[in-house]
């Protein structure tokens, strides 16, 4: 029983949490502090001396470009968590299938899928355009080219460069989505498949009635980590387009990139971080809500 | 249990083996009493992948370090991505630990001048004379001292297969008929990096300069979208809708920011002509190219004398310490910045040299006729403006021209666009 | 059977399109420079050689990237966990004085993975400049901890959470000080969580290219997510062969230990993963 007075000191919580605390505050209160001071000065180089204002803020926000790039980065975003969450669900009730009847090769397939999250995502857009080489030495399209296509665009077209970026990413994570899913129908009891046979229940009904329900604490991890992940993702966008053509595939965290370590517009950079940073902290909120109903569901 | 005993003592042993071996960018021991800090740019060093490069590079300064065993050199590169490494060493001098020499790339030098150490007492004014115009303005920071050595230059102009096209064009015009002609026959016209990346500005500044577009004033303002710089650039922009719309160019031309992007479709043998740099002609050949290109000026909008834009590398010291300052002068001077030392690397890079008395010489080197063709151009060329909003500027014309050449936007919208963006 | 037929075809169908781009990159690593860009393109080269392995093993540094990847990837996970287990020992089975604020707790936990290390690269690489922490692969290892020990935390929380408390409790009423609890009882339950835990941070870690770009300026530091940009074809030269070789190595590592680990992995994974 433990005293209304003083607790005894290993009770106290926060002294277990004091290192991740002192961590956090020290790695990021301190660099996000001095962002958020950063986005309202209009600082560039370390050369020349920074002025407090909002003109960074103001530049950014409401610019028809900065529109145009929220725009692709919320169809890159929405496009990358509906094709990472469908296909690693297809993937996953594949090889639990497989599993099932006892059919060799699922671990190879497993392990297969997981190549492409494994590696970083510099790499990534090495490969992919790579393999989008439209100038016909390229392998896709060359492909494309015996389809009958007459003048294969990947890369080079705004609207085919966003959505071969999008395919790339969603190559990228499918992986992460296709583990946690599978972990998650590994662990439906089979009774609850054999209750639904019993009524009479053919494949789709069973994954309707039975699966899904039982993943959805699992979808609604899967959908913020991969949202997380997603939003901040640049680094493979990087070599595979650079942003281009003109802006088509400049998402706001490659903007970011760009603006700090290619325009030294270090204020602007600070102003779009912070902005980015609220989005997705919005984002969060809404899926903790989520979350919370779902336990209580 | 063997299995992983055998597993864990082959870790050790790699990792014993990495850890024990000496450092491959070190030259000297640890014990020499003088240590210099050195930051190289991989593509002019022993890091670089062309063989003629690495060989010069790794013979001098291992022949340089063995004469002078009281000297460690401690070397460390930049990252390929240019921007960022001028970033950090921008960071890095502001926080005073700067290397002590540098290898800084020409159009940044001007971020650096209140960090660099003058180096007037190493060359006079005869020495400094011997350089070509625009990089001796450069090396001199605006309180009239020499702040760095640029040490070796290119070019940039049009390349035509010899075999395909007997007269090069001189103007816009006369390229776009040309190439849309070439282009119906199954070719690739006219080639050129448009996309995101600085090739793809510094490739076309030319055109942009010939009219007397300027894109900064005096006191580094941007200026390229008031007044007669409008126009220039506006015509620039009309250009490259035209090279797509004529069929003259491709559209995956968007997809190279850089005149290396352009490597590949060049050696497969069926482009006409292209938009490159100087250095590209030696390294065609040693990539195996067979076909007999020919180089001419950048073709631009009125018949005119040449224009062209170099860009290069420098030379540069941070370090205050005078004994440093004397021994780092002998490294570079035995390097690259000799007249000697000047004619055999650029031989071995395949750029230009900045020295008029190199570029004037009898080496084999500069009397090849090609390299010949490009030293004559160097009295047309400029370099990019130092001003500190350039690389900005260079983004936002970037975006306009990749945006113009898929057809995003007009060029009217496009430099709307940069220059709203931008204006003072 | 149809339905196995089927799903043997699901699967080449799968391990066709997630191996395709390996294989076309590994495709233009074992070509000689000549028959790179050979139109039409082949998948099998006509002359295969090993040059651009040689190459990139013996003149460049990947294999000391590599390394360089595995020693903070391995420092990373080990700190991240011995910060996070105590961190998810306290939010699971202490009680706070406030109860609102354990559920806050973990919104911050999932908040802060929202912060970019864009976004704090400059400002650290500002700081560390200043405290001359620059090229130190201590300093990078701490700024890999901060950004997985709150993720670690978050994960290790929902693992305890399904360990019952009559299990820590018994040990506690044998006299076991909490921490003896943890360490002793705990911890071996929660083995499997660790694991898929430390998994997951490996792989994030190992992916990881801003916060080494940026506090990392000596290459033979870098660590493979930022050594292989080295490869990329530079102004002067053409070396797509020479980064399809350093792709393939830099990704075989990583492929093999999964495919080694995979049954583990995924146990891991599959025991830990539901409650989430």
């Amino acid at each position: 029983m433990i005293a209304a007075g003083r607790r005894p000191l290993e009770d106290r919580p926060f002294l277990w949490l004091a290192p991740l605390l002192l961590l956090l505050a020290v790695l990021y209160l301190y660099p996000l502090v001095d962002v958020t001071r950063l986005s309202l000065t209009d600082a560039t180089d370390a050369a020349t001396p920074a002025h407090y204002t909002f003109a960074s803020y103001r530049s950014v926000i409401g610019s028809a470009e900065f529109l145009a790039m929220t725009r692709v980065t919320v169809v890159f975003v929405a496009a990358s968590i509906a094709g990472q969450l469908v296909f690693g669900m297809l993937i996953a009730a594949l090889v639990c299938e497989g599993e099932r009847r006892h059919l060799p090769g699922a671990a190879i397939v497993r392990a297969i899928v997981l190549v492409g999250w494994v590696l970083p995502g510099v790499v990534i857009g090495i490969i992919w355009k790579l393999l989008l080489d439209e100038s016909g030495a390229g392998i896709v399209a060359y492909a494309a080219s015996l389809m009958g296509a007459r003048n294969p665009t990947f890369l080079s077209a705004p609207v085919p460069a966003l959505f071969w970026v999008t395919i790339a990413n969603i190559w990228r994570g499918t992986a992460f989505s296709m583990i946690m899913q599978y972990a998650g129908m590994k662990t439906v009891p089979p009774e609850l498949y054999e209750a639904a046979i019993v009524d009479g229940a053919g494949i789709l009904q069973q994954f309707r009635y039975v699966t899904l329900p039982s993943l959805r604490g699992i979808l609604l991890i899967n959908l913020v980590l991969i949202t997380i992940a997603t939003l901040n993702t640049f680094d493979m966008v990087l070599p595979l387009t650079g942003g281009g053509p003109g802006r088509a595939t400049e998402v706001i965290a490659l903007y970011i990139y760009h603006l700090v370590f290619s325009e030294f517009q270090f204020g602007r950079g600070a102003a779009v971080a912070v902005v980015l940073m609220a989005i997705g902290l919005a984002l969060s909120a809404c899926y903790a809500r989520m979350l919370q109903r779902g336990r209580t569901a | 249990m063997t299995r992983r005993r055998i597993v864990l003592a082959s870790i050790g042993a790699i990792a014993f083996a990495v850890n024990g071996s000496a450092r491959a960018d070190q030259y000297g021991s640890d014990s020499a009493p003088i240590h210099i800090t050195w930051q190289m740019q991989p593509t002019q060093s022993p890091k670089s992948s062309v063989p003629t490069v690495k060989d010069y590079y790794q013979s001098h300064i291992e022949a340089w370090a063995k004469a002078h065993p009281d000297v460690m050199l401690d070397v460390s590169f930049n990252s390929t991505d240019i921007n960022a490494s001028m970033t950090r060493m921008q960071e890095q001098a502001a926080a005073g630990r700067a290397p002590d020499l540098a290898m800084l790339d020409s159009f940044f030098l001007s971020r650096f001048y209140q960090y660099l150490q003058p180096l007037d007492r190493y060359y006079g004014p005869d020495q400094v004379n011997d350089f070509v115009t625009f990089a001796r303005n450069g090396m001199r920071g605006p309180d009239g001292k020499l702040k760095a050595l640029w040490v070796n230059t290119d070019v940039r102009v049009l390349y035509y297969r010899k075999d395909l096209v007997s007269n090069p064009p001189k103007t816009w015009d006369e390229l776009i008929a040309q190439a849309a002609e070439l282009s119906k026959r199954g070719l690739t016209g006219y080639l050129y990096p448009g996309g995101r990346g600085e090739g793809t500005v510094m490739e076309h500044l030319p055109m942009f300069w010939a009219q007397g577009g300027e894109l900064v004033d005096a006191s580094g303002k941007p200026v390229f979208g008031d007044g007669k710089n409008r126009v220039a650039m506006l015509n620039l922009l009309g250009f490259l809708k035209r090279t797509i719309d004529s069929g003259a160019s491709p559209n995956r031309v968007v997809n190279y920011g850089f005149e290396a992007g352009l490597y590949p479709e060049i050696l497969r043998g069926n482009v006409a002509m292209f938009l490159g740099g100087n250095w590209m002609a030696k390294q065609l050949r040693e990539l195996g190219d067979k076909n007999d290109w020919g180089v001419a000026p950048i073709p631009l909008m009125v018949p005119g004398d040449p224009v062209t834009a170099a860009g290069g590398w420098t030379y540069a010291v941070f370090t205050p310490d005078a004994k440093k300052q004397d021994i780092i002068i002998d490294l570079i001077n035995s390097l690259v910045a000799s007249p000697a030392a000047m004619t055999a690397s650029t031989a071995a890079i395949g750029n230009l040299p900045t020295r008029i008395s190199v570029a004037q010489g009898d080496s084999a080197y500069v009397t090849d006729p090609t390299v010949h063709d490009f030293l004559a151009l160097l009295r047309y060329a400029r370099a990019r403006p130092g001003a500190a909003v350039y690389p900005s500027i260079s983004t936002e014309l970037q975006v306009a021209m990749s945006d113009v050449i898929t057809g995003q936007q007009t060029p009217e919208a496009a430099l709307d666009q940069a220059w709203h963006k931008l204006a003072p | 059977m149809a339905a196995s037929a089927a799903i043997y075809a699901g699967y080449i169908v799968v391990g066709l399109i997630f191996l395709f781009p390996l294989l076309w990159v590994a495709s233009l690593s074992l070509r000689p420079m000549a028959e790179l860009f050979v139109f039409p393109p082949r998948l099998v080269p006509q002359h295969p050689t090993l040059a651009a392995y040689h190459d990139v093993l013996s003149g460049s540094p990947l294999a000391r990237y590599l390394l360089n990847s595995v020693k903070l990837v391995s420092a990373t996970v080990l700190c991240a966990l011995a910060i996070a287990v105590p961190s998810a020992y306290a939010l699971s089975r202490l009680r706070f004085r406030r109860p609102g604020l354990k559920p806050l707790v973990m919104l911050g936990m999932l908040a802060v993975q929202l912060i970019s290390p864009l976004v704090t690269a400059l400002p650290l690489y500002r700081w560390f400049s200043t405290l001359g922490l620059i090229n130190s692969h201590a300093a990078v290892i701490l700024v890999y901890v901060a950004l997985s020990a709150p993720f670690a935390t978050w994960m290790l929380t929902g693992f305890l959470d399904t360990v019952p408390v009559a299990l820590d409790e018994a040990a506690r009423i044998d006299g076991c000080t909490r921490l003896q609890s943890l360490l002793r009882v705990l911890l071996p339950v929660m083995l499997p969580g660790l694991a898929s835990t430390a998994i997951l941070l490996a792989i994030s870690t190992w992916g990881q290219f801003i916060v080494p770009f940026v506090l990392l300026t000596r290459d033979d530091l870098y660590p493979v997510s930022v050594g292989i940009l080295d490869y990329q074809s530079s102004s002067d030269s053409v070396s797509t062969h020479l980064l399809a070789a350093a792709a393939i190595l830099s990704a075989l590592p990583a492929m093999l230990t999964f495919l080694v680990l995979q049954r583990f992995i995924v146990g891991a994974l599959t025991a830990g993963a539901v409650k989430g």
